[in-house]
């Protein structure tokens, strides 16, 4: 069956037609704008489309790597992210365990975690923000209550409660989707694995140490990818509810980006930081995927 | 305890929502509402501007979504269906989109925008979300179109049917329900977009909402239970979207991010 020429070729071309418009999407959007920003990296001064009397080289790297500021961010970064995925990893691992049991509610309580999850950023921050507030907020009053504090705090305006205060925003939204994903694992896990595991005499502990654990392995490893990259990314909640203060508590890398171009104005500096963000987020997903070869798990 | 922490702030929302400022401003503050203003939607939007970011939240959210479909549609049914040099590069560079932090694009795109004088308009808001959300949607719409059985494709082109048209025919309408889902992912994805709205728009009537509600922090004059009433109205169509979709934006999300 030979079919003409012409049509031989047009159904070669066909796959790369469909794909065509979102590749021009993605390049015109994406990849064209990365390489005019590491370029823009290159330059000082203050104007968005640089002077070539300006260009320094990467002299903006060499100074932000001598810095103070970007040691911090880097810093702030580290603690946030670490914070955001620790806590989220350990409520959604406690919540999905206890899921597991069957309690009166439980469809209803699956659905309630779903909320945070489903809450937009802004909205999260003007919630939080409005619970944080130092004189009628209701996390001074549960402080107080517990007997944490012993006056009002100014969460958001204290040094040191300020990273915390952001980081625990962070993961209330992220902490369901944990529980969700990791709960799907368990279900999964071979149920007659847990009986033997009882007829060996083994504890609740040592069971999810040695059963349950090795086996959702995998989900917690993607699960900690994500949520390492969410945290990595996160801006909105951040900029609405401290900008960064105070004095660089909650300066995490996205944040500092976006201070330097559009509030201190320079444009070749913030973009050599996004450039040092953009190593850090794929050196983690390059990190991840080098990790679980080694394991030669396969990861579903 | 787990459940409490989820649900107290949403709690806090709603009946900070609905109590009239006199009961909101004390000290300890109230558990229980005093359901005092539950007419305060009333008031939230006889404030023209609300109505307005809503509107372009709406706008910028549709035209997001249906770009992204369509774009995706092709680019998923290419993917899935054909195996060519190039493919897995493809492939890569649509994940690549997804690993960046949104901040990162921010400053090279707003040059971008202010070059191609989209600064200021809603149309820039919908290309730049839709190039954020593509790789979701193309990887959930990939998944879907590999469920369906080539046989059925390959009947149709048997009978004369050109590949365009076994798209049109059969794959679209098979797909409905994931075509549906990734219409809702790429709307909620502008829905609650922040940073890119904040920069490339700054004229007030242009804002979407999340910018709107935003700029309310700023001003200490907004009273707390329409800031709260607004962050409802802004809340629940998204939360009722989770709740539709919560499975398939598990596997999709991780199916994004991983593949």
């Amino acid at each position: 069956m030979t079919k003409p020429l012409r049509s031989r070729w047009q159904a070669a071309l066909l796959p790369y037609g469909l794909i065509a418009p979102m590749l021009l999407l993605v390049g015109v959007l994406v990849l064209y704008p990365m390489t005019r920003g590491l370029l823009v990296s290159l330059y000082g001064g203050r104007d968005l489309v640089p002077k070539p009397e300006d260009f320094v080289g990467l002299a903006n790297y060499g100074a932000l790597l001598r810095s103070p500021e970007l040691a911090n961010a880097l810093e702030v970064t580290i603690l946030y992210t670490a914070g955001t995925v620790g806590l989220a990893l350990l409520i959604g691992m406690v919540c999905a365990l206890l899921f597991q049991v069957n309690f009166p509610g439980r469809g209803l309580a699956r659905a309630i975690l779903t909320v945070p999850w489903g809450t937009p950023l802004v909205a999260s921050a003007l919630i939080w923000y409005w619970m944080y507030d130092p004189q009628y907020g209701l996390v001074n009053y549960v402080l107080r209550t517990t007997g944490i504090t012993t006056a009002n705090v100014s969460l958001l305006l204290s040094p040191q409660w300020a990273l915390p205060a952001v980081v625990l925003v962070d993961v209330w939204r992220i902490f369901p989707f944990g529980a969700v994903v990791l709960l799907t694992a368990l279900t999964a896990v071979d149920r007659t694995l847990y009986d033997s595991a009882q007829v060996d005499g083994a504890g609740p502990i040592a069971t999810f140490r040695y059963v349950t654990l090795p086996d959702i392995r995998p989900t917690l490893a993607i699960l900690t990818l994500l949520f390492t990259i969410w945290s990595l990314k996160r801006f909105d909640t951040i900029w609405i509810m401290t900008q960064g203060g105070p004095s660089d508590a909650t300066n995490v890398l996205a944040v500092s980006i976006y201070r330097e171009a559009f509030r201190n104005f320079r444009i070749g500096n913030a973009a050599a930081i996004a450039m040092i963000g953009i190593t850090i987020s794929t050196a983690v997903t390059l990190g991840y995927f080098v990790l679980e070869r080694r394991r030669e798990l396969p990861t579903t | 305890m787990a459940v409490a922490f989820a649900v107290l702030p949403i709690y806090w929302m709603l009946v900070t929502a609905v109590q009239r400022g006199t009961d909101l401003y004390v000290w300890p503050p109230r558990l229980l509402p005093n359901l005092g203003e539950v007419g305060v939607f009333v008031r939230l939007f006889s404030t023209q501007l609300i109505r307005q970011w809503l509107l372009n939240s709406l706008l910028v959210g549709c035209g997001t979504a249906l770009l992204a479909v369509v774009l995706s549609l092709f680019a998923a049914y290419s993917l899935s269906r054909f195996r060519y040099r190039g493919r897995a590069l493809f492939g890569f560079l649509l994940l690549l989109t997804q690993m960046l932090p949104g901040t990162v694009l921010v400053v090279p795109l707003f040059i971008f925008f202010r070059e191609t004088h989209l600064l200021n308009t809603r149309m820039a808001l919908v290309l730049a979300d839709t190039a954020i959300v593509a790789p979701i949607t193309v990887w959930i719409l990939k998944a879907f179109f590999d469920t369906i059985p080539e046989e059925i494709e390959e009947a149709a082109l048997m009978d004369g049917c050109s590949r365009l048209g076994v798209l049109r025919r059969i794959t679209i309408p098979l797909s409905a329900p994931a075509l549906v889902a990734a219409f809702a992912i790429g709307f909620f994805e502008a829905w609650g977009e922040f940073a890119f709205a904040l920069t490339f728009v700054s004229d007030q009537s242009l804002w979407v909402a999340s910018v709107g509600l935003a700029s309310w922090i700023g001003y200490l004059t907004t009273p707390v239970e329409i800031m709260m009433s607004g962050a409802v109205v802004f809340t629940v169509p998204s939360v009722l979207f989770f709740l539709i979709l919560q499975r398939q934006l598990v596997s999709g999300l991780a199916a994004g991010a991983i593949r």
